[in-house]
């Protein structure tokens, strides 16, 4: 992909903690998978930032390739890629992600 | 996109002890208006030892690899959106319920 482009989401990912690659905001999701994740961070109280792949083809179309995952959304924590919608659910009914995220505060 | 058709594909390549795909696009028709696009989403629940040893999200990209050009049309042919539960066969059994 465009390097610079690369650098960007290099950035991106690795000067935030938790980074989520959405569809809408999280103040208003513009899509279920979206919304789904989204209510699993404020459910948990998570700080992240949230990233509109609708307002940037570029953003949007070059997340997937940046993730080798052609859906949105995708999830980043501390520049590492998560997962989508399914692996995020099952992460967080499995407590996994809270394991994950209590990590981070603690480190 | 054509059911019997994603059926049989995942067939071929994963060999499954156990399979379930299910059609969902009726659930999201015209879904916040903001898909220009058609496209079909399924829901699958595969068991298959080739997913041994591997994580959730490779044993994902192992499945979006095989449809990569079912996810890249983006017509009303086109597959929009997968959900996936992908297990193994000792993890299958291993689940309680």
């Amino acid at each position: 992909m465009n390097p610079e482009l690369k650098a960007e989401f290099d950035k991106l990912v690795q000067n935030n903690d938790v980074v989520l690659f959405m569809k809408g905001n999280a103040d208003f999701p513009m899509c279920g998978f979206s919304a789904r994740v989204a209510q699993i961070l404020n459910h948990m109280g998570t700080k992240y930032v949230d990233i509109n792949v609708l307002e940037n083809d570029a953003i949007r179309e070059g997340v997937k390739e940046y993730s080798n995952w052609p859906t949105i959304p995708q999830l980043y924590v501390k520049g590492e890629f998560i997962g989508g919608c399914d692996i995020i659910s099952e992460m967080f009914e499995a407590g996994e992600l809270q394991e994950m995220l209590d990590n981070l505060n603690a480190a | 996109m054509n059911q019997k058709a994603l059926e049989q594909k995942l067939q071929a390549a994963f060999q499954p002890f156990w399979m379930a795909l299910e059609n969902e696009s009726h659930l999201h028709a015209g879904h916040a208006g903001v898909e220009e696009r058609g496209g079909s989403h399924f829901n699958l629940v595969m068991v298959s030892n080739q997913f041994e040893g591997l994580n959730r999200v490779a044993r994902q990209r192992k499945v979006y690899e095989l449809l990569s050009t079912e996810m890249e049309n983006k017509n009303r042919e086109g597959l929009h959106a997968l959900r996936m539960k992908l297990y193994t066969e000792q993890e299958w059994q291993n689940k309680d319920s």
